[in-house]
């Protein structure tokens, strides 16, 4: 059948249009304007399409479809010459609804996965700050389990130099931070109790929605991140175990940490500049690289946690307490450098994210044009074809900016992963 | 990018493989599904982020509207 088989030619002529995008954008690395000005394009693409095509055709094969029937109602004389309702506009923009749900909530769900890294964080630091400070120093102990105690730390500046001290203001901040993200999840009378249990409960179980997306990769960051974690709240004690991971990280670039991360990213680098007390000039010039996402992890805790002037309080301290640490610890490069190293895999991650939700919209895209007739057919097949390349462009733009290694480079190129 | 390749190939084939079974109007719910979805992805998930973090807003949405209009011209004869 001609219609079946010029559908055919469709389907391949966009898959080869999106590989070619994507290659192209693995080629040229900086496309932005350019993938700036095609998204547009593609964007007026779609909306005529959208408006002018799809949405009269729907108009006019809902009219048919239902014409004999109402004819037949009618004959009932309830409402022979009402209007009838609305319905393929109504499901159009219950459409463009639902997808802002979905999207939200994919955001939200791909939030969830930081959140319980950062719990998992906290979970691990404080096991080690609990079995130290039982040893220690019972002062501290308090401190590290009961978070509603945190009004006290801001004005224990001059602690800063004691290695107690600073290991247990670190794990109380993990604890807030982790108790603010908490709160906005659970229920609001759960948000003054101690973060576990019951409210990680019942956040991981939308957690486990996207955690099989990119569990390797996951698996991989959460582990990292707890022994890089465990190294600093117990790093004064034991020496060894911080000159081991500091053979162990590998030192990335710091331009590696593409600029399209989303909230939860930034919550999440933004806890581990702050939550990690010590640093020196080059952990300054990471703060000052990422000063966006720090607002926005700033406003996102702000938003969420009413007690946020006592994070305005901690945060000038750690960093005080950076400067403090500047001369006796030179040594935090390459387990900073780490830090950034998982924020690469994150944005990675979210690039990934991204895609899936993008493959959604196309999938119906195709999904329409293979329901729809030949004239409209050929009208979705331009603009599915038009938008389609810029959005693999896009896509792999993202995905290049990431600048994860050769290998995964290669490995995510289009060509070798057949 | 393979996978994100194949999807909309995918979509048609499934399309072209449901639309015998169902009628016209779940076809026509369908094809005004993919309108909204034409348009959130036009507006909310290309122009929105574009313009906020664009430059060259003026030429962008001139770029937009002639995208708009030489598919709205493709109209007469479609």
């Amino acid at each position: 059948m001609d219609h079946l088989e010029l559908l055919g030619l469709y389907a391949l002529c966009i898959f080869i249009a999106a590989e070619i995008a994507a290659v192209v954008a693995h080629l040229i690395r900086n496309v932005s304007t350019v993938v700036s000005f095609l998204n547009m394009f593609g964007a007026g693409v779609l909306l005529a399409a959208g408006l002018v095509h799809l949405l009269p055709d729907a108009a006019d094969m809902f009219e048919a479809a239902t014409a004999p029937p109402s004819n037949a109602s009618s004959s009932n004389g309830t409402n022979d010459d009402a209007d009838p309702f609305p319905f393929v506009y109504l499901t159009c923009s219950g459409g463009v609804y639902f997808f802002i749900l979905l999207e939200t909530v994919v955001l939200d769900c791909h939030s969830f996965i930081f959140r319980k890294t950062i719990r998992q964080h906290f979970h691990s630091a404080q096991e080690c700050a609990d079995e130290r400070s039982d040893s220690t120093n019972s002062d501290s102990d308090v401190e590290s389990v009961n978070p509603l105690r945190e009004p006290l730390m801001g004005s224990e500046g001059s602690r800063d130099h004691l290695a107690e001290s600073r290991s247990s203001k670190s794990v109380t901040f993990e604890d807030d931070f982790v108790r603010g993200i908490a709160s906005t999840e659970a229920a609001p009378s759960s948000s003054s109790d101690h973060t576990d249990g019951g409210t990680s409960a019942a956040s991981t179980s939308l957690t486990e929605v996207t955690v099989h997306v990119g569990e390797d990769e996951e698996d991989a960051g959460e582990e990292e991140h707890r022994h890089d974690h465990e190294d600093h709240s117990s790093g004064d004690v034991a020496h060894t175990t911080h000159t081991e991971a500091q053979i162990r990280t590998v030192p990335q670039p710091t331009t590696s940490v593409a600029d399209n991360h989303d909230g939860s990213k930034h919550g999440h680098a933004h806890s581990h500049g702050n939550g990690h007390g010590h640093g020196d000039g080059n952990k300054h010039q990471h703060e000052h690289q990422h000063g966006h996402q720090h607002e926005h992890a700033r406003a996102r805790e702000n938003g969420h946690e009413p007690k946020h002037h006592h994070h305005g309080r901690h945060h000038s301290h750690n960093h005080s307490h950076a400067k403090g640490e500047l001369e006796g610890r030179p040594r935090a490069l390459s387990v900073h450098g780490h830090d950034i190293d998982a924020v690469g895999k994150k944005a990675f991650l979210a690039a990934i994210l991204l895609i899936l939700a993008l493959s959604i919209h196309s999938f119906l895209a195709g999904f329409a044009m293979g329901v729809a007739d030949t004239s409209s057919a050929n009208a979705e097949f331009i603009a599915i074809l038009a938008h389609k390349t810029v959005a693999a462009l896009a896509a792999a733009a993202a995905l290049v900016k990431t600048d994860i290694s050769v290998c995964n480079y290669w490995y995510e190129s289009p060509l070798l992963s057949k | 990018m393979i996978v994100f390749g194949s999807v909309t190939p995918a979509g048609i084939f499934v399309g072209m493989a449901v639309s015998d079974d169902i009628d016209g109007v779940g076809i026509a719910v369908l094809i005004a599904l993919a309108a909204g979805t034409f348009i959130y992805v036009s507006l909310i998930e290309i122009v929105q982020p574009e313009l906020v973090a664009g430059h060259h807003n003026f030429w962008k949405l001139i770029v937009m509207g002639v995208g708009w209009g030489l598919m709205s011209m493709l109209a007469l004869w479609v």
